[in-house]
């Protein structure tokens, strides 16, 4: 049997066991709950940046508008404010604002809202203005004192826009939870072999390279499905977020260049394959996945991981175009410089070459740790042997 | 002229180390297409060894391996050809049985609707066709090991290397899996197993080779080990008193005597020697009360080629 045959053979195989429709369509089902409840939470916890509207008495001592920034202010005479209040008091409405002079106002809440601070610079600006006014001081001089100072910035290294940053960190922690749902599943998937003693049965079989191939393309497989279930889920919920709440979620620019998102993706998945690699060997020589001080090398993907989320901020930084070359940490600063700055062709070539070439070599010592790793049974192999196995060429 | 099919399986000197440990310290065996070859040695002789070392999972320190599988002669085996029941054996607990098997055939190159074919033929066979749709985890063990046979030999394998297949089975199951592995011999295929129940491996093997500490003890039919080892007829003698051993080791064509209880006596007579004559000698000086005759068993055979070795610390690694 040809070495691809056994390699689909095992990714089927691995695949099949792990992907369950009905497990899947439950979890995207729980998935989108808690994102809308959390959601739903924060709402009804926080103001969110969305428009608050007040009952308003005596607006006229300020000249209140009906609109001033994300307030929103409905004018009632004083006679009202007992209906208002118990209107407070049984959550029909969400805020009096009595305003006694332009120096001082009370504000009748359930609790204090996170906005008030907000609220009290906004009537401060109108309440200066009303006695500046109340000065006698001519119009012009008046729009002489008033006028804002005018600021222009020149960037030496632009941020990326809201847009490109929420994407990366989406993308970044998407990549992070596909590879820690890999991860774990084929820890699960090696440790379980050996102890249930399945091992030689599959190594007399096949090679244990293309167990490993197998393993990591099925795995893969099942991983990606985890990641499409959960952007499932977060699609469905912005629609329906949008369509509850009137939510909108700035889309990034990055939308437009398919290229750079495929790029993107190409890098994660060639991470995916790096980690993948690492960890069967890892596996490989864990007797007892409970009591196997070995699980710590779990942490090692997510300290690569960590200074993509750094790079977000900062992507022109020398130290983040460094990292975005060198693997294995340029599987996840890579993407998101590419979702959030220019690259140059190069990079993007060098690090790919590094990257492969970092796959290739990864892939074949685990294919060794892996072999010998498999056959051993009740007892973990010393680094000693681990490193003899590596220098030992079948 | 006639032409002889050459061996299936051919081990040259093999030599195998762990670390300070020699597991395999040159043995040469070849398997004979058809035939049933049972490897017998005490726990650490190097069985396992030897069988991995004929799968191709291990390469030996020293000696070459040889295969004729579909009567071509190569160095490296095809696994499509050969199939694999491994002492310590398990099972993916949370997948059907039949899906097992057929990813098992499937990995030994069977297409996958002639493996699901013939997993259906083996379940049919082995009374198990209606828990084919259960996960494994819901089967009896007794199931559970049948199941586990039949992924081993389900790709219609030529040549099948069995470790210990008996092993943990109950006496009803060990009949059956007897039959079985005939059964695989009639159809044609090899089989090379290890094994400690001896009067299994007396009633099923063409030929037997015995290891001791690594090296070949002994090989042959049990005919010829028995013929070798001079061992003919027992004698077991129950007598008033208790037996003088000294005398019976005395008597012409004795080859050796031991109390086996109060009482009485075991006495491993020659191949030729003249029976009548003895049973006077003893009568003359025993008062017997009950005399019984056995014939030298494989197992007495194995007791004194490979009894009293110690066996060697076998070092974890299975590899």
């Amino acid at each position: 049997m040809s070495a691809w045959r056994a390699v689909l053979e095992v990714a089927r195989w691995e695949f099949r066991r792990y992907i369950r429709p009905k497990q899947q369509a439950v979890g995207a089902a729980i998935t989108l709950a808690m994102m809308l409840g959390g959601a739903g939470i924060a709402r009804l916890g926080g103001d969110g940046g969305s428009t608050v509207e007040l009952a308003v008495i005596g607006a006229d001592a300020l000249d209140i508008p009906a609109e001033l920034d994300r307030f929103r202010f409905e004018r009632h005479a004083a006679t009202a404010l007992d209906g208002l209040r118990r209107e407070v008091e049984e959550r029909e409405r969400d805020a009096v604002l009595i305003v006694r002079g332009d120096g001082a106002g009370e504000l009748v809440v359930r609790q204090t809202p996170a906005w008030s601070t907000e609220l009290a610079r906004a009537l401060t600006v109108l309440a200066v203005r009303r006695r500046l006014e109340a000065s006698g001081l001519d119009p012009g001089r008046l729009a002489a004192i008033q006028a804002p100072f005018d600021l222009t910035v020149h960037e030496a290294a632009p941020r990326a826009g809201r847009g490109e940053r929420i994407a990366a960190f989406i993308a970044l922690s998407l990549t992070l939870m596909g590879l820690f749902t890999g991860m774990g599943y084929i820890f699960i998937s090696v440790t379980g072999e050996k102890r249930n003693r399945l091992s030689e049965q599959v190594i007399s079989a096949i090679s244990p390279q293309a167990w490993i191939d197998g393993k990591i393309v099925g795995l893969s497989g099942v991983s990606i499905v985890s990641m499409l279930n959960l952007i499932l889920s977060g699609l469905v919920f912005l629609v329906l977020s949008r369509v509850i709440w009137d939510w909108s979620v700035p889309l990034p620019t990055t939308v437009e260049r398919p290229d750079l998102l495929l790029a993107a993706l190409g890098f994660a998945a060639l991470g995916f394959l790096f980690w993948f690699a690492f960890m069967t060997a890892v596996a490989a020589i864990v007797d007892d996945p409970h009591n196997s001080n070995r699980n710590q090398l779990l942490f090692l993907p997510m300290a690569a991981m960590m200074p993509a989320f750094m790079a977000v901020s900062d992507p022109g930084a020398t130290w983040v175009r460094v990292l975005a070359v060198l693997p294995p940490t340029s599987a996840g600063v890579l993407p998101v410089r590419l979702l959030v700055t220019d690259v140059a062709w190069w990079e993007g070539a060098l690090a790919a070459a590094l990257l492969l070439a970092a796959i290739t070599l990864v892939r074949r010592f685990a294919g060794r740790v892996f072999r010998l790793g498999m056959l051993m049974y009740g007892k973990e192999p010393s680094w000693a042997e681990v490193r003899r196995w590596l220098r030992e060429a079948r | 002229m006639t032409s002889r099919t050459p061996p299936i399986l051919v081990l040259e000197d093999i030599e195998k180390r762990f670390g300070g440990i020699r597991a395999v310290d040159g043995i040469s065996l070849a398997v004979e297409p058809g035939e049933i070859l049972a490897l017998l040695g005490p726990n650490g002789a190097g069985k396992t060894t030897l069988l991995r070392i004929a799968l191709g999972m291990l390469r030996p320190d020293r000696g070459r391996v040889r295969y004729g599988l579909g009567g071509v002669a190569a160095e490296r085996p095809d696994p499509t050809r050969i199939g694999y029941l491994p002492e310590e054996r398990g099972l993916y607990q949370d997948v059907p049985v039949r899906r097992y098997l057929a990813y098992f055939a499937a990995l030994r190159g069977m297409r996958r609707a002639d493996a699901r074919r013939e997993a259906d033929r083996w379940l049919e066979r082995l009374g198990l066709a209606d828990r084919a749709g259960d996960e494994l985890r819901d089967l009896s063990k007794g199931n559970q090991q049948k199941v586990q046979f039949i992924s081993s030999i389900v790709h219609r394998p030529e040549l099948a290397i069995l470790d210990e297949p008996f092993g943990g089975l109950d006496p009803l199951n060990q009949d059956l899996f007897l039959a079985l592995i005939r059964e695989l011999r009639d159809a044609g295929t090899t089989v090379v197993l290890s094994a400690h129940q001896m009067q299994l491996v007396e009633r099923l093997a063409d030929r037997v080779i015995l290891i001791r500490a690594g090296r070949t003890a002994g090989a042959g039919t049990v005919e010829q080990l028995r013929e070798r080892w001079g061992a003919g007829t027992r004698l077991l003698l129950r007598v008033e008193g208790e037996p003088d051993l000294t005398f019976l080791e005395a008597l012409t064509g004795v080859r050796a005597a031991r109390r086996t209880g109060a009482g009485e006596v075991s006495l491993e007579v020659e191949r030729d020697a003249p029976l009548s004559a003895l049973l006077e000698e003893i009568g003359r000086r025993l008062d017997v009360r009950d005399l019984r005759t056995e014939t030298v068993t494989l197992h007495d055979i194995y007791v004194r080629t490979v009894g009293g070795v110690e066996e060697p610390a076998g070092e974890e690694v299975i590899a």
